[in-house]
């Protein structure tokens, strides 16, 4: 060690100096460096790192639950995965795209060639299947292929399958409403989609979720009106009916005539909703499709002659020679039925006697009560597709026009309003709206027939059941049955057609406490016979006996009783 | 003067550890919930699922013909059904 002398100054060895000052401006620079990243830049990296591993998703919610009436399931959605994939990422690895054909089910081809196309094009996304199980999609995501993603989607089902298809109607793949009541409640069955961030790796996959940005809202579940076993029972039946009488289609409509709710309301032959490939015939009938009434309006024109007091239930109408001449029109019946009392020329249902019997009533107040009765008007139900039918204005109403007001043409009505004018007589007299969604609380009705006269008209009609009437085959056992039939001639083109018919029946039962009334318009039936009374009729009685049972109302039938014991 | 210096350092300090504690909770916290946020949706998916099948089996016509193959029941003829009488109302007059 030799030491240095007093006045020699320290000096930093020349290497050293460089050494440190070298580290000095190159942590200097990276000083500055992250200076520039963390502060001025921070916000643009930021958003920039974001941009390529933050994704928002969307968090897709429940459709609502439709039920019927006791919360049985008319149509529910449950998850489904449908895989997609990132072309570009995908077609990079082309030699997988094997073993992902054969898991779902697809040729290979086809999917190389749309991912190659989309790859073309840059797009982002393209489905490979859709809607599979969970199951069989995380099965997928097990190959561990990149480029492959699921997605959660929804898929509809209809339980109880063709039977509601005309009332309910269908989703599209998206589950959003398309067709019957799916369509016209979507906006309260469609929740409202959440988003949440999400972080996600180089291949794509959800690391992990950041935040939720909106929760999700699912939809609210409706309950209907309908019973489902009833439901099922009608459109047994009007399928029968359809194939016994070679029908074009049948439908029918159950209702509770003291609450205005609908039980049933089918047409057949339906659709299975869960059937893409079966849209055929997707109109609800029972709303949309408008007819003459025919003779099932008789009742009512002898219900208001009896309200003017024109007429009494024992009056005697002469209905020789069995035809007449009314304002250059001929009215005919089907035979000569002599002299008739006004009872029973609705039990007979003749033309010639209601037209004797209402001609009397001024044609406006006829008209006018016909509209208090809901006729050509649409109805409270909320059933989508609905139709008014159609009921001429005038300030003055011809002859003939006046005449074929009584027995029910020159205006057209839905089934649905013709067998809530039903349920008013039903009722005695008071007028309940309808509606396809459960009532939990009464409804206030309105009066629109005296309870004298809507029982004098029950009594008619319970005749026409009897084994004197025309629908004797309506008659259901141990139940008191009223109703009338009526045989209308389809209005094709503006002409009345001669071969095609519409057979119709509408009634209600029990007789001494009214639960139900149904209507069931069975049309262009091509056999033969093609009655109202003999065609719907036993559809009618079919269809009560059925509902009558399941929903355990007490027989009434007392005389039947004895003569079967 | 210098002890409301020390005092704020040290309550500084110890708000720094704690929005690191906070943070970190946050974090498990929000994990959870989403577990608890997908066990929700499992057992949603698995209550539809047994919904739809309980509506499948216990359609009005299937439980009606396997009520009458599996149990052998039938809907009674007319002829067979006998009111109850209560009181005056009904009389039976079948042997």
């Amino acid at each position: 060690m030799n030491h240095e002398p007093e006045n020699t100054i320290y000096r930093i060895p020349l290497r050293d100096l460089i050494a440190v000052s070298v580290i000095a401006i190159g942590l200097g620079l990276l000083l500055l460096r992250s200076l520039q990243l963390q502060v001025f830049e921070s916000t643009f990296l930021q958003d920039q790192g974001d941009a390529r591993f933050m994704r928002n998703e969307t968090i897709a919610a429940n459709r609502g639950i439709i039920r019927d009436r006791n919360n049985n399931i008319l149509a529910i959605s449950t998850p489904v995965d449908s895989v997609w994939a990132e072309p570009m990422i995908l077609s990079s690895s082309n030699s997988r795209i094997g073993e992902l054909a054969e898991l779902i089910d697809m040729p290979e081809e086809k999917i190389q060639s749309d991912v190659n196309d989309y790859a073309i094009k840059e797009k982002q996304f393209v489905y490979l299947k859709r809607h599979l199980t969970p199951e069989h999609a995380q099965r997928v995501m097990n190959l561990e292929i990149p480029g492959v993603f699921l997605q959660r989607e929804y898929r509809r089902y209809y339980p109880n399958g063709a039977t509601v298809g005309t009332l309910i109607g269908y989703t599209n793949i998206d589950d959003v409403g398309l067709e019957g009541l799916e369509l016209s409640l979507n906006s309260t069955l469609e929740g409202e989609p959440g988003l949440k961030r999400v972080l996600k790796d180089r291949l794509g996959r959800t690391i992990e979720t950041v935040q939720h940005v909106q929760s999700v809202r699912d939809g609210e579940d409706v309950v209907l009106s309908i019973d489902s076993r009833i439901q099922q029972v009608v459109f047994k039946s009007l399928l029968d009916t359809v194939k016994e009488h070679k029908a074009d289609s049948a439908t029918g409509v159950v209702i509770n005539p003291r609450t205005g709710e609908i039980l049933a309301i089918a047409t057949a032959p339906g659709f299975n909703p869960n059937d893409w490939s079966d849209r055929s015939v997707t109109r609800n009938s029972a709303v949309t499709d408008v007819f003459e009434p025919g003779s099932t309006i008789k009742p009512f024109a002898v219900a208001k002659a009896l309200m003017e007091r024109v007429v009494s239930p024992e009056t005697v109408i002469d209905t020789s020679p069995g035809y007449m001449r009314i304002g250059g029109f001929s009215v005919e019946d089907i035979r000569n039925f002599g002299a008739l009392s006004v009872f029973d020329v609705v039990v007979k249902s003749s033309n010639v006697g209601v037209v004797k019997i209402a001609t009397q009533i001024d044609a406006k107040k006829l008209a006018d009560f016909y509209r208090s009765l809901g006729l050509s008007a649409v109805t409270e139900s909320e059933l989508p597709g609905e139709q008014a039918g159609l009921f001429p204005e005038r300030t003055k109403w011809r002859q003939s026009e006046h005449a074929t007001l009584t027995y029910g043409y020159g205006f057209a009505v839905t089934p649905l309003q013709l067998v809530q004018a039903y349920g008013a007589v039903a009722n005695g007299g008071v007028l309940v709206p309808l509606t396809i969604k459960k009532r939990n609380f009464g409804v206030e009705g309105k009066r629109v027939i005296p309870e004298s006269v809507a029982w004098e008209i029950t009594r008619m009609m319970e005749s026409v059941v009897s084994p004197k009437g025309t629908s004797r085959r309506a008659k259901v056992p141990l139940y008191r049955v009223a109703g009338k039939s009526g045989t209308v001639q389809k209005l094709i083109d503006g002409a009345y057609s001669e071969n095609q018919h519409l057979a119709l029946f509408v009634g209600f039962a029990p007789v001494s406490n009214p639960r139900l009334a149904a209507i069931v318009v069975v049309d262009n039936p091509k056999l033969e016979v093609h009655y109202g009374g003999y065609v719907s009729a036993p559809a009618f009685r079919e269809i009560m006996t059925e509902t009558l049972r399941i929903l355990n109302q007490r027989p009434d039938d007392l005389a039947q009783f004895a003569s079967a014991n | 003067m210098r002890s409301l210096v020390y005092i704020t350092t040290v309550i500084c300090l110890v708000s720094a550890i704690a929005v690191v504690g906070i943070r970190h909770e946050n974090r498990i916290s929000f994990i959870e919930l989403q577990t608890l946020y997908e066990e929700r949706d499992d057992l949603n998916i698995e209550w539809r699922r047994l919904l739809l099948e309980r509506a499948a089996l216990s359609r009005y016509k299937q439980l009606e013909s396997w009520a009458q193959t599996n149990l052998d029941m039938q809907k009674p003829e007319t002829q067979f059904v006998l009111p109850i009488s209560n009181g005056s109302q009904y009389t039976v007059t079948s042997e």
